[in-house]
């Protein structure tokens, strides 16, 4: 979800205190090394999200449940994504993200 | 041989879809507030009458005077060394939760739940501007640079839930897939050409009512209260929430405010307030470290949007 450079892909899924995935939780960036598109990723049944980091830098995430799918709670976590020689294909950063 | 970046293209596969741009004199597309339930008037400072809610550092509107000489693109500087932080909060949180989603204007805005091609999942903000036509980002409708093979491109569907209200869905939940945007976006990727539509397969604008939009100039954007409700993704998930700020700069294509957003509400109506009619200027689309951003109508996105809600 960024602009016409390829992103690194920061992905990752969202957990209860049980270790049990989280679906419906909304997960978004709220701290990154430029602007970013004002999108929010959806975890799937399994609690799996996907979000695109465009450039190198230090991005913080915070993670929101809906209590109508599942467990309330949020949880936030800072991943550092690195620069990447362009001739090779970046790997996704992965996260875990437990709800508090 | 170079496109026009304002180019329109669907992921409709019959090319006719796309109704041609023809430039015309800027006029202001009207709103309507709908066939039911009630309206909600402003207040008469360009703001929505929010119980307890005061726009920050206020100053009077007519107090401003533009800037005579040519503004800095912020937007660039932003990109540039030291690099910023995209805290789309800025200062202290003025958002305040709109719980009585069935009143115009608040019924206009739209949750969006998106399917991309490869099945992930977001979540954006769109707004009604015609009986079946909602502005929204252009990377709510068009995946472009994720990074992540199979997930580029025109998303697979969305599900739009117009005045959705935690786990109230007065108008229900619309399944739409049909979008619009433009070639500066879907081929460059360019955030200056950051819009798209979604048209939805019923008149679902004709009982909630839309918003109107427009175009203006440099100087008066710049003393305009600029408003914004949406679908902040920190927040409890689905709920409405809405701030309003000056200006803080424009530029040819983009336009620059510290009202307080959050990841979720890309697509966002940046709108004013004249007469008690409320016109979106442009879309929200940006976080950033000290202002966020929108897409700005401009002549070229008046008249794809005019073509849109047809």
């Amino acid at each position: 979800m960024s602009g016409g450079d390829s992103a690194v892909e920061i992905t990752g899924r969202v957990r209860d205190a049980s270790g049990a995935p989280v679906p419906g939780a909304h997960v978004l960036f709220t701290d990154g090394p430029r602007p970013l598109p004002d999108i929010a990723a959806v975890t799937d049944a399994e609690g799996r999200f996907s979000l695109g980091a465009p450039t190198a830098g230090r991005y913080t995430l915070t993670c929101r449940a809906d209590p109508l799918t599942g467990p309330p709670g949020t949880a936030e976590a800072t991943v550092r994504v690195g620069p990447t020689p362009s001739a090779t294909a970046p790997g996704p950063v992965r996260i875990e993200l437990t709800l508090g | 041989m170079p496109h026009d970046p304002h180019t329109a293209v669907t992921n409709e596969p019959d090319e006719a879809a796309v109704a041609p741009v023809v430039e015309q004199e800027t006029v202001l597309q009207p709103p309507s507030q709908g066939t039911q339930g009630d309206t909600q008037h402003a207040t008469g400072e360009g703001l929505e009458h929010v119980e307890g809610y005061r726009r920050p550092e206020h100053f009077a509107p007519e107090a401003w005077t533009a800037p005579t000489a040519v503004l800095p693109d912020i937007g660039e500087a932003s990109y540039g060394p030291p690099p910023p932080a995209p805290e789309t909060v800025h200062g202290p949180d003025d958002r305040v939760q709109i719980t009585n989603t069935t009143v115009y204007p608040w019924r206009v805005h739209c949750y969006l739940l998106i399917t991309a091609r490869d099945n992930a999942r977001y979540q954006g903000t769109g707004w009604l501007l015609g009986p079946h036509t909602l502005a929204t980002a252009g990377h709510c409708v068009y995946i472009k640079g994720s990074g992540v093979a199979g997930r580029d491109g025109w998303v697979k569907s969305i599900q739009v839930m117009p005045g959705r209200n935690g786990g109230s869905l007065p108008y229900g939940s619309i399944t739409c897939t049909s979008f619009r945007s433009v070639l500066g976006w879907t081929q460059d990727g360019d955030e200056n050409f950051d819009y798209g539509a979604i048209i939805a397969p019923s008149d679902i604008g004709s009982t909630t009512g839309w918003f109107g939009f427009g175009v203006w100039s440099d100087s008066d954007l710049l003393k305009t209260t600029g408003n914004i409700a949406g679908y902040p993704g920190d927040k409890p998930p689905g709920t409405l929430w809405y701030a309003a700020r000056g200006i803080d700069s424009v530029a040819a294509r983009k336009v620059y405010y510290d009202i307080d957003t959050a990841g979720g509400q890309s697509g966002s109506s940046v709108y004013r307030i004249d007469n008690n009619n409320r016109y979106g200027f442009a879309i929200h689309a940006y976080g950033g470290a000290r202002v966020n951003s929108g897409t700005r109508f401009t002549t070229p996105v008046f008249n794809n949007y005019v073509a849109w809600k047809a």
